[in-house]
């Protein structure tokens, strides 16, 4: 069972159909109908969801430092695009092209914006870790949410309204999809390499000669982009914002999706803010007691499978198509890996028990 | 210069709930290194339990104390017994999301409960208030009996942690978990009996928030919890005296900054401390520890 | 699969004994309010006005719309006071297949739900969303049956300087909540506009407890009136420590003290003589108002309606009415202009949209004596 096998030869190329096919399977059903709106909207909430979530995984997962003001990020970039497409954009939104690229260009502006907030926060990871770093970062949060209010160009207390609804299906997976590549390959060059020396051991790292402070901030900024872009998109379904939709709550769900999907792949943050956007709504029959089963779930999520439900395991795209040996799946310890060794184990059983009775 | 003592007093009111509070919180994360957040939590349940106690037995504030105290104390125990410690020797931030999973667990659960439910209820008047006028300034028997069972709490809590048997274990653990438990102490106990004392204290809090603020609901833990634990990080987390001026610093300052601008006020609390943070990485009291390689 | 079969037989026990009550056809009507969360009172008043009307209108033997009957069915989804969780619900009710959503009870969330409402063309009535915006976001398919925030304001004004002939006005706000900045807005600027002076402070969110270095602020200014209004969870602490600090200084508010909750968590001491101007008082003579009232009590055991249950009904009533103007269920847009042509008496008055599809609503001023609100006066334009 443990033995490892040769990397280069067996390549997966199983992602690279699902994705294309998935994308048009889900954009047929909306397409026609079949996939309601309230659905649809699920979908798009879990897509921007785990955009967020996995840049949370970036600082958290990859690099190591503990972050607990995602949401922060996020209205930046959500109020920035918002205000630029609101008030800047709208009247040369006359066609599809230059409506979409406006859009990119409000989400990106928005992101850059987001991504200098992120370096201010994290200038203080460079003398503070762990619990001190997550309750800093917390209390940045809370102070944008708090400066939104004061600001009379964007709205104060009532927010934003009347923001264009440009986000659809096709913008979110696609970005989805793409933040997935680009932090695919951070991870796999010496950027990402440092970040994961800094997460391992920094004092270690640093006498190899890595610039651990340029990683750290580097990775806070790149997340912080990225929680943006997120956030613009947010802002483009809901068509309202408002301070408090940002608030320490929505920074404590990224967490959760991260922690429970599994922190340090970029593949289970994914998967973790998509499952855990669905289960509150699939509950919604219950009532009030949806909110109790909700974290619930989370608490034993970490007690049974404190890895996460999904472990450190990534989807084949995001390993290069290069196979994981048995080894790593051991250690990765997904839920998938529990399901096809329970799978396995029922069949080798069967199998057993056939060439018994044939004896 | 009147009305900066009269904000003075009313600062070392409010700073004297979140020092109740925040040393609860240092305790437990001096011990087992949690950002306990369902803290807060605890001391809402100590404030309902006030709520119900009075409603039986009439407005007898050392019985609603004590009820509140035991009870918050007790939910601590289940709360660690049943959620923290399978995850006790998993990385450190599971065990914070387990934290956050708890508190939203609770208040939740609160939430849907007939007898605790959505809306907010009046908290009895446990003290009758009276007011004294010393030179233009107004003080109340409550501020006055706050600050001292906040301080006699204070003192307590530094003669069980210094004095004791069961002190010195915490202490050993809080130092180095592995070596105390070669020298044989009882970790699992020691931890279990913490969370008892922070959830005590939790639960006096929950009733010195009901006397100041009369009007209780589900959510008034999870923000004063947040506030104390700031306070505790503030005064170097782990630290008993630390936490004590830090929560009275954080509630002074606060009234300061709101009637400076109360607009932003709130954020002027985050403010300090990212600032305090930033010169002092370990609090106004905290020792930073080396790290290892 | 024994947990699925007592499903179904449940279920088909269920229809069959609506199918046995009567042979209508349902309509089913959308509520959506905070079930949960801080601001569920308003949404469980919500649903007792509501669900007052769809009985009286099913016991009434149905809806009569076209030449067909229908009984009404209320689906009921929580979106626990915030926006995002609005836009799941409204969503899922216009899935579900409603002709009509009443709710929600805040400007934020009915601004959440309204564009989707009107870009699935499904008629959308807010209950307290006050802010003059609520229709314009929305679209052409949000209604509200309540007032806007800035003739809310400009009462409440009037109230303090005509009636009252006060002239310094001091005002505590939530800056966090955009009910409580908007009408605070519209306060100070019909207050001074009438010649009084104003002195504004704000607090930070309702999670803020402490008011002690406002209302010392306020102590040094000197208001002759000071005005509050918030959520109505957020307005004792302030009241009862304005008065624990020794003010005696008489405090106005506006369509948020009117609720029930007030009276329970404030001593009556401290909510003696506070005015506040409102839509509907339940000691009105009025025939229709008192047969409102009546029916209220007996459903919800000796309840007072409010406010806010008696905009839901309100609301409730104008979707029935506007329904069975336009005769049909399946036509959108001609539900739309019947509703926005809707002219009907309700038990607070005559009832008529205006062009932006906000009514005129006559305000009635409350005062609380011994705990509880009673009638104070009439407030004109």
């Amino acid at each position: 069972m443990m033995k490892i096998k040769n990397n280069d030869t067996n390549k997966t190329y199983l992602s690279y159909i699902v994705v294309p096919v998935l994308f048009f399977v889900l954009y047929y059903l909306i397409q026609t109908k079949t996939i309601n709106m309230y659905w649809r909207n699920i979908i798009l909430i879990c897509g921007i969801n785990g955009v967020v979530a996995m840049s949370l995984n970036l600082i958290n997962g990859i690099t190591g430092q503990s972050c607990l003001g995602q949401a922060g990020f996020m209205s930046v970039g959500a109020y920035v695009s918002a205000m630029l497409t609101k008030n800047v954009f709208k009247p040369y939104m006359t066609d599809t092209f230059q409506t979409y690229a406006l859009f990119v260009a409000a989400l990106i502006i928005g992101g850059l914006a987001a991504g200098l907030i992120g370096f201010l926060i994290g200038l203080p990871s460079l003398r503070l870790r762990g619990d001190y770093l997550a309750i800093i970062t917390l209390g940045f949060g809370e102070m944008i949410r708090v400066m939104w209010r004061v600001v009379p160009a964007a709205g104060r207390a009532k927010g934003i309204n009347s923001i264009p609804k440009v986000t659809n299906f096709v913008s979110v997976y696609i970005i989805v999809f793409l933040v997935m590549l680009i932090f695919r390959n951070f991870t796999k060059s010496s950027y990402g390499r440092s970040c994961i020396a800094v997460r391992e051991n920094e004092l270690a790292g640093e006498t190899m000669g890595i610039n651990t402070t340029a990683a750290k901030i580097r990775a806070f900024v790149f997340a912080a982009i990225v929680a943006g872009i997120g956030g613009g998109l947010y802002s483009h379904l809901m068509t309202f914002i408002n301070p408090d939709t940002f608030n320490s709550a929505k920074s404590t769900d990224y967490v959760l999706y991260l922690y429970t999907g599994g922190v340090g792949s970029f593949s289970s943050a994914l998967l973790g803010a998509i499952i855990f956007t669905i289960i509150p709504e699939i509950l919604r029959f219950m009532g009030e007691w949806r909110l109790v089963v909700y974290p619930l779930v989370l608490i034993l999520t970490m007690i049974y499978r404190p890895k996460g439900l999904f472990g450190k395991h990534e989807f084949g795209f995001m390993r290069f198509g290069e196979k994981e040996n048995e080894y790593e799946k051991e250690e990765n310890a997904g839920i998938l890996m529990l399901i096809s060794k329970a799978v396995k184990s029922l069949l080798n059983g069967k199998k057993e028990k056939t060439r018994k009775e044939a004896q | 210069m009147n009305n900066i003592i009269q904000l003075l007093i009313y600062g070392l009111q409010l700073g004297s709930v979140y020092a109740l509070v925040s040393l609860g919180y240092t305790m437990v994360y001096g011990i087992v290194r949690l950002i306990n957040s369902a803290h807060g939590d605890y001391l809402m349940l100590g404030a309902y339990t006030a709520f119900y106690v009075s409603l039986l037995n009439g407005n007898n504030l050392i019985l609603c104390l004590l009820g509140a105290m035991i009870a918050s104390g007790l939910i601590a125990m289940l709360s660690d017994q049943l959620a923290f410690k399978p995850v006790r020797e998993q990385p450190k931030f599971s065990s914070l999301v387990t934290a956050l999973g708890v508190s939203l667990f609770i208040q939740n659960l609160s939430r849907a409960l007939p007898f605790i439910g959505p809306i907010p209820k009046p908290f009895p008047t446990l003290i009758t208030k009276k007011l004294y006028n010393i030179l233009d300034i107004t003080v109340s028997s409550t501020q006055i009996l706050m600050i001292i069972i906040a301080l006699i709490l204070l003192f307590l809590l530094t003669y069980i942690v210094n004095n004791t048997k069961i002190g010195r274990a915490m202490r050993a653990v809080s130092l180095d978990r592995d070596a105390s438990a070669l020298m044989g102490v009882d970790i699992n106990k020691t931890i279990t009996i913490t969370f008892f004392i922070g959830g005590f204290l939790a639960g006096a809090g929950g009733v010195f928030y009901g006397i100041m603020y009369p009007t209780i609901d589900v959510s008034i833990g999870s923000l004063l919890g947040n506030k104390a634990f700031i306070a505790a990080v503030i005064g170097g987390i782990g630290n008993l005296n630390g936490a004590m001026i830090g929560g009275i610093l954080m509630g002074v300052i606060e009234i300061f900054a709101t009637s400076i601008n109360a607009d932003i006020g709130f954020g002027v609390f985050y403010l300090i401390l990212i600032i305090i943070l930033i010169f002092k990485p370990a609090g106004l009291f905290g020792k930073l520890t080396n790290e290892k390689v | 699969m024994k947990k699925y079969m007592f499903l179904a037989l449940v279920l088909i026990m269920a229809f069959a004994s609506v199918m046995a009550v009567s042979a209508n056809e349902t309509l089913k009507i959308g509520l959506c309010q905070p079930i949960t969360g801080s601001m569920a009172m308003s949404g469980l008043y919500s649903t007792h006005g509501v669900q007052l009307a769809i009985d009286q209108i099913n016991e009434a033997g149905g809806l009569q719309v076209g030449d067909k009957t229908y009984d009404l069915e209320l689906l009921i989804e929580d979106n626990e006071g915030k926006p995002d969780i609005t836009i799941n619900a409204v969503s899922k009710l216009i899935s579900d297949g409603v002709v009509a959503i009443v709710g929600t009870n805040s400007s934020s969330t009915s601004m959440a739900g309204g564009p989707i409402a009107t870009s699935e063309k499904v008629v959308m009535v807010s209950t307290t969303g006050t802010n003059p915006d609520v229709t314009q976001v929305g679209g052409e398919y949000m209604f509200r049956s309540c007032w806007i925030d800035s003739y809310q304001g400009y009462l409440a004004a009037k109230l303090a300087y005509e009636t009252l002939g006060k002239r310094r006005a001091a005002i505590l706000y939530n800056n966090a909540d955009d009910y409580s900045t908007g009408i605070m807005d519209f306060f100070v600027k019909s207050f001074e506009e009438m010649g009084g002076e104003t002195f504004v402070q704000a607090y930070a969110g309702a999670e803020i407890k402490d008011f002690k270095a406002q209302i010392t602020a306020f102590k040094d200014w000197e208001p002759d009136v000071i005005f509050i209004e918030a959520q109505a969870a957020e307005l004792p602490l302030p009241t009862q420590q304005i008065r624990e600090l020794g003010m005696d200084t008489q405090i106005v508010g506006a369509a948020s003290w009117d609720n029930e909750l007030l009276t329970q968590l404030t001593p009556k001491e401290d909510l003696e003589g506070i005015i506040y101007v409102t839509t509907f008082c339940a000691d009105s003579d009025e025939p229709k108002a008192k047969e409102f009232v009546e029916a209220y009590k007996a459903k919800w055991d000796g309840e007072l309606p409010m406010n806010q249950a008696t905009m839901s009904y309100n609301a409730m009533r104008i979707i029935a009415q506007a329904l069975q103007d336009c005769g049909k269920v399946d036509d959108p847009e001609a539900f739309r202009d019947a509703m926005a042509a809707v002219n009907m008496e309700l038990p607070n008055g005559h009832f008529e949209y205006d062009e932006n599809r906000d009514p005129q609503i006559s305000g009635v001023l409350m005062t609380f004596r011994d705990g509880v609100g009673v009638y104070y006066g009439e407030i004109g334009n």
